[in-house]
């Protein structure tokens, strides 16, 4: 079975009297495990898709199923903030950490919001372990450099061990050493059967990935 | 919830100033009301030491319905012609359970010695009976008249603190012992000075201060139509007081054929101090209110900025699975710890006060639990409901719009 399964997602926008398709009749199947790189110009509708995949959006129309369970339209916000909680980690091209606490507390972010929060502080510890940021628990992330912010990250998005990852162009911002150790980051965790979706203009990381998907003015390609 | 209080705490320690300047409505509201109510606890204190001082067997009688239908105090039914007569003071002292009796009244004239004269004073004739009843008046010079003064309408007074300074300003009391004082037509000879009252007096609302005392039998001797004022007794320590006050009010009321008396025990003293202070205190506080409100607009408005430059990491909380609900209550919780806060800093700002007030004014802020829980009340009420706006604005956000914000 898929872990997710879109049919036929529209997703539209009023733009003053007439309406723009973000998204146009898109259909999709990512098998658990996979790695996905979705690419296209912009305004494209990556950023849509991976809104709508990741339940921060809901689409006009079409069926969205998230590991078996019809996931879009239908759900209320409490649901789909629980599913996020469980089965999605985000990274972002500009790291979107929390400026005010430190490295650790960023990674614990998200099981604030879980509800299994046993052993949260030594998972937190591990995952910076594994990012190669064991030393830095107690670092603001201005402090940090873009490699390492990025790493954060990627320890908190595994914080509540998620069943897909959605990475929008998170080397966007990065050095090239840098990106690359945050790829060597990202497939590295497919070996625990998580499955990644990244979106970038990179071809470099696309050619990592197993399937390539293209879309242009909201249709796949 | 722990997880979201420390969250609350650690984002209002990062912007210490502004936590701080926000907190100030709620610090001076709570304070004030805090104060306020401590003072009204303090005053009542005082009060109610100095009416327990009479002893639990004290009554008084006074003319008119004091009480109204609802046992409410009715200090209007004071003002008029005295119904109270030497006939019941006759009846009254043929009881065996009353110990001690005595008249008191109410004289016109104003003291006079010399050119000077005693505006503002209140002259009182009572029998000597007065001062084993009320036993807070203190002299400073000469001695308290007595039954054989009394009986032998001697033309001797006692003078309170503003007499001795109309009358005789610059001497010290023990002169003022011997000296001449003119009441209308009457010359009488001063032979007690009193020591400056201490507390207020309940009675009538006049302390000792103000008065001139002379002998009940002298003050009928030289005023024509003297009224008795009211009536103090003090009953065998074995009677059931309340009991007792019913038979006296009964006796009265059927000499009477009315009811227009009203006998007061200590109890009620203590219940009409109670009341009038209680309502007093009410509306104090409902005015110390206002600069709660204030406080609490204050705390909107800083959180509504907060929320505002925050939008960010609501996005961020939400994408990690943050429901609406948590992002309300997270909001929340930090307005409420503010006001909290702020509330606690009150509650310490009064009881500073009250060290203050009582070395320099002699009059106690009394902060016990009660106090505390209307602070704590108060300013987390004032921090839920200023908060709620802000938080609902925080939780309404949508997280994509919300993340893209810079």
């Amino acid at each position: 079975m898929s872990l997710i399964t879109l049919n036929h997602i529209t997703k539209s926008f009023a733009v003053g009297e007439s309406q723009f398709r973000a998204l146009d009749n898109v259909s999709l199947s990512v098998e658990p495990g996979e790695f996905v790189a979705i690419m296209g110009p912009s305004g494209s509708g990556k950023s849509t898709l991976m809104n709508i995949i990741g339940l921060l959006d809901r689409p006009s129309s079409g069926e969205y199923r998230l590991d078996g369970r019809p996931a879009s339209t239908t759900m209320s916000d409490r649901q789909q903030a629980r599913l996020r909680s469980e089965f999605i980690g985000f990274i972002f091209q500009n790291f979107n950490l929390l400026p005010n606490v430190d490295v650790l507390a960023n990674v614990l972010l998200p099981a604030m919001y879980s509800r299994d929060q046993r052993d949260s502080k030594q998972r937190a510890e591990r995952l910076l372990q594994e990012v190669g940021l064991g030393h830095r628990l107690r670092y603001q992330p201005n402090k940090l450099s873009g490699g390492e912010k990025q790493r954060v990250a990627i320890a908190r998005a595994l914080m509540n061990n998620p069943k897909v990852i959605l990475a929008d162009e998170p080397t966007g911002n990065l050095d090239s050493k840098s990106g690359q150790e945050v790829m060597k980051l990202l497939t590295a965790q497919r070996h625990r059967g998580t499955t990644l979706l990244l979106v970038t203009h990179n071809h470099d990381l696309a050619r990592l990935a197993d399937r390539v998907i293209q879309l242009m003015d909201g249709r796949i390609v | 919830m722990s997880l979201v209080l420390a969250t609350a705490v650690r984002s209002i320690w990062s912007k210490k100033t502004r936590s701080f300047l926000t907190m100030l409505g709620v610090i001076i509201g709570v304070a004030q009301i805090i104060a306020l109510i401590g003072l009204g606890q303090g005053v009542k204190q005082s009060v109610a030491d100095e009416v327990t001082q009479l002893g639990t067997n004290v009554l008084f009688v006074l003319p008119g319905k004091l009480q109204d239908a609802e046992g409410g105090f009715n200090p209007a039914a004071s003002v008029g012609a005295s119904t109270l007569t030497e006939k019941d003071l006759e009846n009254l002292r043929a009881l065996p359970e009353i110990t001690t009796l005595t008249p008191v009244s109410l004289l016109a004239g104003i003291p006079t010695a010399g050119q000077r004269s005693a505006l503002g004073t209140l002259t009182v004739a009572v029998e000597p009976d007065y001062f084993e009843v009320v036993t807070t008046i203190r002299l400073t010079a000469g001695q308290k008249f007595n039954a054989d003064d009394n009986r032998q309408q001697r033309r001797v007074i006692m003078l309170g603190r503003a007499a001795q300074r109309s009358l005789f300003p610059n001497t010290v009391a023990k002169d003022i012992v011997g000296r001449s004082v003119a009441i209308g037509k009457e010359t009488f000879e001063v032979i007690g000075v009193l020591a400056t009252d201490q507390s207020t007096s309940i009675f009538g609302g006049q302390t000792f201060d103000n008065m001139v005392f002379m002998p009940y039998l002298t003050g009928k001797a030289t005023n024509e139509n003297v009224q008795i004022f009211r009536m103090v007794m003090k009953i065998d320590p074995d009677q059931d007081v309340k009991a007792f006050a019913q038979k006296v009010h009964q006796l009265l009321k059927d000499e009477h054929g009315a009811d227009d008396i009203t006998v007061f025990t200590q109890a009620d003293l203590l219940k009409v101090v109670d009341d009038i202070l209680g309502l007093i205190t009410k509306a104090i506080v409902g005015l110390a209110s206002i600069s709660l409100i204030v406080g609490g607009i204050g705390i909107m408005n800083i959180m509504l900025v907060a929320v505002s430059e925050r939008t960010k990491e609501i996005g961020l909380r939400k994408a990690v699975g943050a429901t609406r609900q948590a992002i309300l209550w997270q909001f929340l919780v930090e307005s409420a710890a503010i006001s909290l806060i702020g509330g606690a800093i009150g509650v310490g700002l009064a009881a500073v006060g009250g060290v203050f007030s009582q070395a320099k004014a002699n009059l106690p802020i009394v902060i016990n639990l009660n106090s505390i829980v209307i602070a704590t009340g108060f300013s987390l009420g004032v921090g839920v409901i200023f908060g709620l706006l802000p938080a609902i604005r925080a939780a309404r956000k949508d997280p994509i719009e919300a993340l893209r914000y810079e």
